[in-house]
C-alpha cells in the first residue's frame, strides 16, 4: 500500500466495490455537495428574495397562505392549505386520505383562479389534479406532541422547552414531495434548463423550505390564537433550530436501482470531491479551523441525534467514537505536504464505516471553492432512454459483465437466503413493497430491482450462444434479458451506477438504501421506526427564508 | 379528456406495456415511443391502447408488431433499404426511426414499397391491420416538431391501459398492507 512515491500519486477515486455496498451506502452523511446545501447556497449568492403574499388562516387553524421567493429573473410561490384534523385521521402512510396541511409549489404568483383550483385538488393530493403551472405537490402532518407544546408555551408568553425541540427537531413532517410531472405537475424537462432548478430536487427543496416558514407561522399564530396578547413569538435561535421533518418508507427505496445514471452521477461528484481535497498539498490555517469546528459541530450533533433503532443506536456509537477520534488526531500537528491526504488514509485505517463517510464530508467542507462545481455535474438528461448497441457482439457483451459486475459473482442464487425478499407494487395504493417470496403471493409480478441476479442469469444465458453472435440478434430471442442488458451496456461507464449488493438477499436492509438517498438530500437526524421506515429532518440548523431579504422592497 | 406529463406517459405506457405482456425491456421502448409522440401532439397514449386491446385479443400477427420492429432496426441497424413487412400501429415505428437517426448520424424514414415517403397522417390512420412500410436508410423530410402543450388522452384509452397496469400490482391482503414500513403508531 505504501511506497516511496505514494505520497506524490495523485489520489484515485474509491473503488466502486467499496464505495457502492448497502452497509456504506447505510453510512452516508450529508456533505455540502447535498442538494438542500446547493439550494441555500444559490439563494444567498443569487440574492433570492422572500416574503409571504397571503395569510387566511382561522382559530381553528385553517384556510390558506402564499409565500413567495423572488429570484433575478424568476419567482415562486409556495401555496399552502392547512386544515384542523381530527388525530384519528391523521397517518404517514401513503394510503392516509387527509393531511393537517397539503402544498403545491406555483411557477410564478397564482391568481385567485389558480387558488381556487388549487383549493379544489391540492387537499386531495393523489386524487386531485395539477396543472403545468405547478412543480412539487406535498402534505405535512403536525408532530403533535411537539407542536402542542410549542403552542402551548408561546400562548403564555414563554418559550419552548429547547430539550423537547431537540427530542424532535420538526413542528410537522412531510410524508411526500411529488415533483417532475406527478398527478399533472410541471415535467422536468420543462423547467430543468432554469439555473435554479438544474440541479437534483431544487423544486422539492424549495418547497419544502418554504414549507418550514409556514409550520413555525402556523405555530405562532395558534399561539396567538390561545394566548391572544399575552402569547410571544418563536425565539430566533430556536426557530433555527427547527427544520421539516419527512416519514418515508419503501417508496423511496426503489429509485435508486431505477436511476443508475442519477446515482452514478452524485457519488462520482462526491468522490470525485474526496480526491480533489486529497490532492491539496498544503492546508491553510483557516481550513483547518473550519475542519476543526465542523468536527466539534458533528460531534454535538451526534450527542442530540436520536434513534429508537438498534442498529442506528449501534452506528451512532461507533459515529461518536470515530468523531472524538478525529478530534483528537487532529488536534496534533498536522504534516507539512498532503495534510488531508494524510488524514484521510489514517482514517480508512483507523474509522469505522460511519467514521470514514462523517470524515468525507468534514474534508469537503472546508473547501467548497474546491468542490462545489462539481453540483453541476450531479444531474442527468433522462428524457431518453439507453440505446441498446445490439451490434456488440455476446463475447464483448460477457467481457462487460466480468469487467463491471464481477461483484455480483459472489451470491450464490441457489441458496434461498439470497432470493428470501421480492420487490412489488401494491394494487392499493401503488406503493413500492417488500414481499417474503415464500410466505406471501405475488412474485410472479415482482419489479426487477434484483440486478446482481438478473446480470447473472443474463450471463448464463449468453454462454450457451455463439460468442461472435451479435448481442440484437440473441436479444431478439431472450426479450426477457433485455432491460439487463440495456444496463450492462449502460453501467459500462459509470462505475458507480449500481448498488453491489444482493437486493432480494433476506438479510438486506431497506433503511441502507434510503439513508444514501436522504444524505445525498442533505437530510439530517436519520432515524429508522424499522428497517422500512424512517423519519429524517430538512433544514434543520439552516438558514430560513425569512434569513433572506424581503421580496417586496425589490 | 385527460392531460398527463410527459412523466406519467411514460410510466403509465410503461406499465400498461408490462401488464398486456411485453418484457420489462421492450416496454421501456414502448413506453419511450409513447413519450415520444406525445411530445410532438399525437396522442400515443391512444394509440398504444388501441394496439395492447387489438394484440391481447387477437395474438401478434399477421401484421408485425411496432414496437419489436422498431427496436430490431435500432439494435443492428441496417445499411441498406430493408422492407418491414406489414407493420401494425405504424405511427409507433416513428420515434425508433429517430432513434436510428440518432445513432447512425443520418436521415433516415418509412417509405411505402413504391419508394413514397409516408408522412405522419398516412401512418396515423392507419391501426392494427397495418401497411406495408420499407424503411430507407436516408433523406427522410424533417421530423416532427416537439410541441409545449400537453395531449388529451380518452377517459376509454385511459381505462383499457390502467386495466393492462393492473396486471402489474400485487392485490391487498392483510399481510401485505402491514408491511409497507410505518408502523403502528405513526403520530408523535
Amino acid at each position: 500500500m505504501t511506497g516511496p512515491d505514494r505520497a506524490c500519486r495523485p489520489a484515485a477515486l474509491r473503488e466502486p466495490d467499496r464505495v457502492m455496498r448497502l452497509s456504506r451506502l447505510g453510512s452516508a452523511h450529508p456533505t455540502r455537495l447535498s442538494f438542500l446545501r446547493q439550494f441555500l447556497r444559490r439563494m444567498k449568492r443569487e440574492g433570492w428574495r422572500f416574503d409571504r403574499t397571503l395569510w387566511q388562516v382561522d382559530e381553528n387553524g385553517e384556510g390558506r397562505a402564499c409565500y413567495r421567493l423572488k429570484g433575478p429573473e424568476r419567482c415562486y410561490t409556495l401555496v399552502a392549505f392547512a386544515r384542523d384534523l381530527p388525530a384519528g385521521m391523521r397517518s404517514d402512510r401513503v394510503i392516509a386520505t387527509a393531511w393537517d396541511a397539503t402544498f403545491a409549489l406555483f411557477d410564478g404568483e397564482p391568481g385567485e383562479q389558480d387558488l381556487v383550483r388549487l383549493a379544489a385538488n391540492v387537499p386531495l393530493q393523489e386524487a386531485g389534479r395539477l396543472s403545468p403551472r405547478e412543480l412539487t405537490l406535498s402534505r405535512a402532518n403536525r408532530s403533535v406532541r411537539l407542536f402542542e407544546h410549542v403552542v402551548d408555551r408561546l400562548a403564555a408568553g414563554r418559550q419552548p422547552d429547547r430539550a423537547a425541540l431537540d427530542e424532535v427537531g420538526y413542528l410537522m413532517r412531510t410524508t411526500a414531495v411529488y415533483g417532475s410531472g406527478k398527478f399533472g405537475a410541471a415535467d422536468r424537462v420543462a423547467y430543468a434548463g432554469r439555473p435554479e432548478l438544474a440541479a437534483p430536487f431544487q423544486a422539492e427543496m424549495m418547497s419544502v423550505w418554504l414549507i418550514r416558514a409556514f409550520t413555525i407561522d402556523l405555530a405562532e399564530h395558534m399561539a396567538q390564537v390561545r394566548g391572544g396578547g399575552v402569547a410571544v413569538g418563536l425565539a430566533p435561535d430556536l426557530r433555527r433550530w427547527l427544520g421539516v421533518g419527512n416519514s418515508t418508507g419503501l417508496g423511496m427505496a426503489p429509485f435508486l436501482v431505477r436511476h443508475p445514471g442519477l446515482l452514478n452521477n452524485w457519488v462520482l461528484a462526491r468522490e470525485t470531491a474526496l480526491a480533489r481535497v486529497r490532492d491539496l498539498p498544503s492546508a491553510t490555517p483557516e481550513r483547518i479551523a473550519a475542519f476543526r469546528e465542523t468536527i466539534a459541530t458533528a460531534i454535538v450533533n451526534s450527542e442530540t441525534w436520536r434513534s429508537a433503532h438498534p442498529v442506528q443506536q449501534a452506528k451512532l456509537a461507533d459515529l461518536r467514537r470515530d468523531l472524538a477520534r478525529i478530534a483528537e488526531r487532529t488536534e496534533e500537528a498536522w504534516p507539512m505536504r498532503r495534510p488531508w491526504d494524510a488524514l484521510w488514509q489514517w482514517g480508512e485505517g483507523a474509522l469505522g464505516e460511519e467514521g470514514q463517510e462523517a470524515l468525507l464530508a468534514a474534508l469537503l467542507e472546508p473547501h467548497g471553492e474546491v468542490v462545489d462545481d462539481l453540483g453541476d455535474a450531479m444531474a442527468v438528461d433522462e428524457s431518453a432512454i439507453f440505446p441498446i448497441d445490439g451490434t456488440m457482439t455476446v463475447e464483448r457483451t460477457r467481457a462487460l459483465i466480468a469487467r463491471h459486475y464481477g461483484w455480483a459473482g459472489r451470491f450464490d442464487f441457489d441458496d434461498p437466503s439470497q432470493t428470501a425478499l421480492f420487490w412489488y407494487v401494491s394494487e392499493e395504493k401503488l406503493e413500492p413493497r417488500l414481499g417474503d417470496r415464500r410466505a406471501e403471493a405475488g412474485a410472479e409480478r415482482e419489479q426487477p430491482l434484483g440486478i446482481a441476479r438478473a446480470v447473472m442469469e443474463l450471463d448464463a444465458a449468453l454462454s450457451t450462444r455463439d460468442p461472435a453472435e451479435s448481442l440484437g440478434a440473441a436479444l431478439a430471442t431472450l426479450p426477457q434479458h433485455r432491460h439487463t442488458a440495456r444496463r450492462v451496456q449502460f453501467a459500462a461507464g459509470r462505475p458507480y451506477a449500481e448498488i453491489r449488493d444482493n437486493l432480494l438477499a433476506a438479510d438486506m436492509l431497506p433503511i441502507d438504501i434510503l439513508r444514501m438517498k436522504l444524505a445525498f438530500f442533505g437530510a439530517s437526524r436519520f432515524d429508522p421506526r424499522s428497517d422500512r421506515w424512517v423519519r429524517i429532518s430538512l433544514f434543520q440548523n439552516e438558514d430560513a427564508p425569512d434569513d433572506l431579504g424581503s421580496a417586496e422592497g425589490g | 379528456m385527460i392531460l398527463l406529463s410527459l412523466n406519467e406517459t411514460r410510466a403509465f405506457a410503461h406499465k400498461a406495456s408490462c401488464g398486456a405482456g411485453y418484457r420489462w425491456g421492450v416496454a421501456e421502448e414502448a413506453a419511450m415511443a409513447t413519450e415520444w409522440l406525445a411530445r410532438r401532439g399525437i396522442d400515443g397514449l391512444g394509440i398504444l391502447a388501441a394496439w395492447l386491446e387489438h394484440r391481447s385479443r387477437m395474438g401478434s400477427g399477421p401484421a408485425a408488431c411496432p414496437i419489436e420492429t422498431g427496436i430490431a432496426f435500432c439494435d443492428l441497424p441496417p445499411a441498406s433499404p430493408r422492407a418491414l413487412g406489414t407493420v401494425a400501429a405504424p405511427v409507433l415505428l416513428l420515434p425508433f426511426v429517430d432513434a436510428l437517426a440518432a445513432r447512425t448520424g443520418r436521415r433516415p424514414g418509412l417509405a411505402a414499397p413504391g419508394g413514397e415517403w409516408l408522412a405522419p397522417p398516412e401512418l396515423m390512420g392507419r391501426g392494427p391491420r397495418g401497411v406495408q412500410i420499407v424503411l430507407l436508410a436516408d433523406g427522410a423530410p424533417p421530423d416532427l416538431p416537439v410541441r409545449d402543450a400537453r395531449v388529451g388522452v380518452a377517459a376509454r384509452d385511459l381505462a383499457t391501459l390502467e386495466a393492462f397496469a393492473r396486471e402489474t400490482t400485487v392485490p391487498l391482503s392483510a399481510h401485505s398492507r402491514g408491511d409497507a414500513g410505518a408502523g403502528l403508531l405513526d403520530n408523535d
